[in-house]
């Protein structure tokens, strides 16, 4: 273990503990029981869900802007402190409005944690290390965490609701909630978000949209997230509809929840494992993705069932940990938690005619037919897998600029000042005192290999602002205004940079091709 | 400079001439200044070498893959790495 393990396993303590904090909702178990009580029915139950489907989207983004420009600490504090809000209003709610009112601070709990965890993640682990290795690692055990938390939640809740009041599992709640609050206050929260001069707000919100929707590779990962999240929402939310369908007795519910709770944790063991993004694994996934969802369909027993539901969501959390990591890797610290949030963002959207659809063709055909549509969406997702995992090089057009790079400051000349006559010269002030020589009359290739490999020597040796900018330009042979705008820089400064970066490489290619014959 | 013999009012001075290049070859000139370009370049010789260099650097580059030069894993490790000095020093 490298010396930095430490440290970082240190820093990032409170923020696992807090996870679990957050993760352990001891009403999870009897919400349905308790809401029932108090007077809801499935129709009042439907509008629960469109107040979820409201709120979480509305306070997504801008909570993830807030997180980029404020304090991402800050807002999950605030997430935390809405989320005991939430489970105090709960436990007090005598009828549906009431407990509607707990439902939107829950919504404001999701919209505030989602992307913003990641974020603060990705950046301790950039602010120890110097790197993103550890991202997949440490989230995996955010993930395990979360399992855990959860399972024991449910467990707890319903012993709790065997001797007590169902509202008391609300009130435990909360105090949990607030010692959540208490340690999160014990994290040092990164500061890389915050290095880059404030932008304009609505600068940053475009930014965030232009990052989150630019064409390109990371529009893949992105597509990829959504179509993972939809299968795993599915299997949590509609998965039981299947034991109903084969009519299995009340005893195959416990395992089969137990399951796919695990199934969340033991996926985020497996995903940081580097042979996740092999060729060969991207396959095998992308088949099981597959081949669980045509189990779904068949639906011939229920052991096969069972194992297909949690199988499938265990490997669609494994995958997502490799692929948030190339969403993260993507993209700059200034616009990390709103980009991510962006995303949630997506997978909500997305969501909510996905469970509409599922809910109707399984009322009308039965529940095996709704299979069809996540064969649809597994199918999706498998080829993505086989795109998106096996690591290529990101193009660099997938990190734009926050703000317009400054042109730099003192601009080097094209060529030394030594090489013209000064400018009080009597006769040729400013002209050739050393002209360049044409390479091609130096009696040398100019344009064999070794030469190019001398391009690229000199274009790596950049420094990234000139070495985006010719990439760009001359590598990949975008035009200027395409380059300006995924940049975010004006015409005349992506000029001047591409000045700068050229003349660099055409002081190394001088030395060599006069150095060689 | 060969076949100039005085440099006129209006000529450049090479010094000037050379960071236009790029906006020459990108066609970003005004008229006025395009013909002024084409002008000095026509009677100076270093002037034509240097462009003719700046085209072969394009040349090559564009010769490269995209992948030779566009990893982003370290692309984005050394903008950070530079951000995290500026942090450290403060």
């Amino acid at each position: 273990m490298r010396p930095d393990g430490d440290v970082l396993r240190r820093r990032l303590r409170p923020l696992y503990v807090a996870t679990f904090l957050q993760g352990l909702a001891l009403w999870v178990p009897i919400e349905k029981l308790f809401m029932s009580s108090i007077g809801f029915d499935a129709a009042t139950i439907g509008v629960m869900a469109a107040v979820y489907a409201v709120v979480v989207p509305i306070f997504e983004v801008p909570s993830g802007v807030l997180a980029d420009r404020w304090s991402r600490r800050g807002v999950l504090l605030i997430g935390t402190v809405a989320a005991a809000l939430s489970a105090t209003i709960g436990g007090l709610s005598q009828n549906i409005a009431t407990y509607l009112v707990a439902a939107v601070f829950l919504g404001v709990f999701f919209a505030m944690q989602s992307g913003t965890l990641e974020s603060i993640v990705y950046d301790t682990i950039l602010e120890e290390t110097g790197g993103s290795d550890d991202f997949e690692r440490v989230v995996g055990r955010v993930r395990l965490v979360e399992s855990v938390a959860l399972v024991a939640s449910a467990l707890a809740g319903g012993a709790i609701a065997e001797f007590a009041p169902l509202r008391l599992t609300y009130f435990l709640t909360a105090p949990l909630l607030v010692a959540a609050c208490v340690v999160l206050l014990a994290f040092r929260e990164p500061t890389l978000h915050k290095v880059e001069e404030a932008q304009p707000l609505r600068r940053q919100v475009a930014t965030t949209y232009r990052t989150l929707l630019q064409r390109g590779r990371l529009r893949l990962v992105v597509a990829l997230t959504v179509a993972g999240s939809l299968l795993i929402q599915g299997m949590l939310e509609f998965g039981p509809l299947w034991l109903i369908a084969l009519t299995v007795p009340a005893f195959w519910y416990g395992p089969h929840w137990a399951g796919l709770t695990a199934a969340l944790g033991l996926g985020g063991l497996v995903g940081p494992h580097r042979w996740m993004t092999r060729r060969w694994a991207a396959a095998v996934l992308a088949a099981a993705t597959v081949g669980c969802c045509l189990v779904l369909i068949m639906s011939w027993s229920a052991v096969l069932v069972v194992v297909a539901q949690v199988l499938l969501t265990l490997l669609v959390v494994a995958v997502s940990i490799p692929v948030m990591r190339q969403l993260h890797d993507a993209v700059p610290s200034t616009v990390r938690a709103g980009v991510a949030s962006g995303v949630g963002t997506l997978t909500w959207i997305t969501f909510v005619p996905f469970a509409l659809v599922i809910g109707v063709i399984s009322d009308r055909a039965g529940v095996e037919n709704a299979g069809w549509l996540l064969l649809g969406i597994g199918a999706v997702a498998g080829v993505l897998m086989l795109v998106v995992l096996p690591r290529a090089p990101v193009e660099p057009v997938a990190a734009p600029e926050v703000a317009p790079a400054p042109a730099p400051k003192a601009a080097e000349p094209v060529f030394p000042a030594d090489r013209f006559l000064p400018a009080d010269d009597p006769e040729w002030p400013g002209h050739w005192a050393v002209p360049p020589q044409a390479w091609e009359d130096l009696g040398v290739r100019v344009d064999d290999d070794a030469a190019i490999a001398e391009v690229r020597t000199a274009i790596l040796e950049l420094p990234p602002q000139l070495r985006r900018v010719i990439v760009l330009r001359d590598v990949d042979g975008r035009s200027s205004d395409e380059v300006c705008a995924v940049l975010g820089l004006t015409a005349d400064v992506e000029r001047a940079v591409l000045q700068q970066a050229r003349a660099r490489v055409r002081a190394r290619l001088e030395r060599y091709f006069e150095g060689r014959d | 400079m060969g076949d100039e013999t005085e440099p006129s009012a209006v000529d450049q001075a090479c010094v000037d001439l050379v960071e236009l290049m790029t906006a020459y070859l990108d066609d970003a000139l005004s008229e006025a200044q395009r013909r002024e370009f084409e002008e000095h370049l026509a009677g100076c010789a270093g002037c034509q070498a240097a462009l003719s260099q700046w085209r072969t650097v394009a040349d090559l580059a564009g010769r490269l893959r995209p992948e030779d030069v566009a990893d982003l894993d370290p692309y984005v490790r050394d903008r950070l790495l530079s951000t995290l000095r500026v942090v450290r020093r403060r």
